[in-house]
């Protein structure tokens, strides 16, 4: 048996000393991974313990068809994914949205309403980040595996649980909508 | 942004752009990229601000508290309670108010001669909702 497998026994056997040395492993990979995608430090700190509950619950379901590794990126890139989702669906029916004039901007998925300036403005003082929050999650969770953690497509292929193509794709598109989001910042148009 | 003061209106900001964010231009586009900022002092300061705003971004991070598993796992225990516990109100909350709107209705419905509010408030439309069994707790996570 190969260490990783011995580990991942252990996991299984739910040994309290293997978890604690897996949140060691783990939780800087999952917390820079998640707050790159929902831009809120509170709301990483939950996500990050609830993707560990999760490996608590689930471990004896993982079948090691992937390496840990990539099994824990997964974890951590639904559990930001569906934070925004339902992050969206409580905006969408929040009284601030209905009746506020102002916009709501930060953390949005996809947010056609906020502009670059206003996350700007309001909220984020780096470029790159700021124009990542205007693109849709999915766009945003593949540029920053790529970008960030220097992933493969095939390898974000597997995390997102897509195909390849799927991820040249959605790397792609996140590509050209950073550029375009860019563009008058860097003409000093925006300031 | 503050060092670049005047508005720049360079046709290469976006072929910059795009061979610094995409990586996908051709040779001849590099070279192009290449010799323009030789000559254009805008683009050339553009360029370096863009990829310091990439590493700045790239190395930025933020690092949670250090936390064990005997910790998750106590404050996820704390946090079922608590939904447990807003759950077993909102459902007594709702079950309340169907309860109230059927007296109501009954109490309003013509083809029950004699029948009073009161009456109807008597009729036995209280639901036996004991609190814990309603949902099971996992029902909100994920
Ligand atoms: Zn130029």
């Amino acid at each position: 048996m190969n260490q990783e497998k011995a580990f991942i026994q252990a996991l299984k056997n739910k040994e309290e000393e293997a978890f604690n040395q897996l949140i060691a492993m783990y939780q800087p990979l999952l917390s820079r991974v998640i707050f790159k995608i929902v831009s809120d430090k509170d709301e990483t700190q939950d996500l990050v313990q609830e993707v560990f509950i999760q490996v608590w619950e689930s471990i004896a379901f993982f079948k090691e068809e992937s390496s840990l590794k990539t099994w824990i990126y997964r974890l951590g890139i639904n559990k930001a994914l569906s934070y925004l989702k339902k992050k969206d669906i409580r905006m969408a029916i929040s009284f601030h949205t209905w009746f506020s004039e102002k916009k709501p901007t930060e953390g949005l998925s996809s947010s056609n309403e906020s502009t670059l300036s206003d996350i700007f403005r309001n909220e984020d003082h780096n470029a790159i980040s700021a124009a990542l929050k205007l693109l849709p999650a999915q766009q945003r969770a593949a540029f920053v595996l790529s970008k960030q953690e220097g992933l493969s497509n095939p390898e974000i292929a597997t995390v997102l649980n897509t195909s390849i193509s799927a991820v040249e794709s959605l790397v792609f598109r996140a590509k050209q909508r950073l550029v375009k989001e860019l563009l008058p910042y860097y003409q000093n148009k925006i300031s | 942004m503050k060092e670049l003061n005047k508005p720049n209106i360079c046709q290469m900001t976006e072929l910059i752009l795009q061979d610094t964010i995409s990586g996908n231009l051709s040779k001849e586009q590099q070279i192009e990229i290449q010799e323009h900022i030789i000559i254009c002092e805008t683009c050339r300061l553009q360029q370096a601000k863009l990829k310091a705003d990439i590493d700045n971004w790239r190395e930025s991070s933020y690092q949670t508290k250090a936390f064990t598993i005997a910790d998750i796992l106590e404050n996820s225990r704390k946090k079922k309670l608590r939904t447990k516990r807003q759950l077993t109100t909102a459902t007594l909350f709702a079950a309340a108010s169907l309860g109230f709107g059927i007296a109501i209705g009954v109490a309003l419905d013509p083809s029950k001669p004699s029948a009073t509010v009161y009456e109807a408030f008597a009729d036995d439309y209280s639901l036996s909702l004991s609190s814990d069994e309603v949902f099971p707790v996992d029902f909100f996570n994920e």
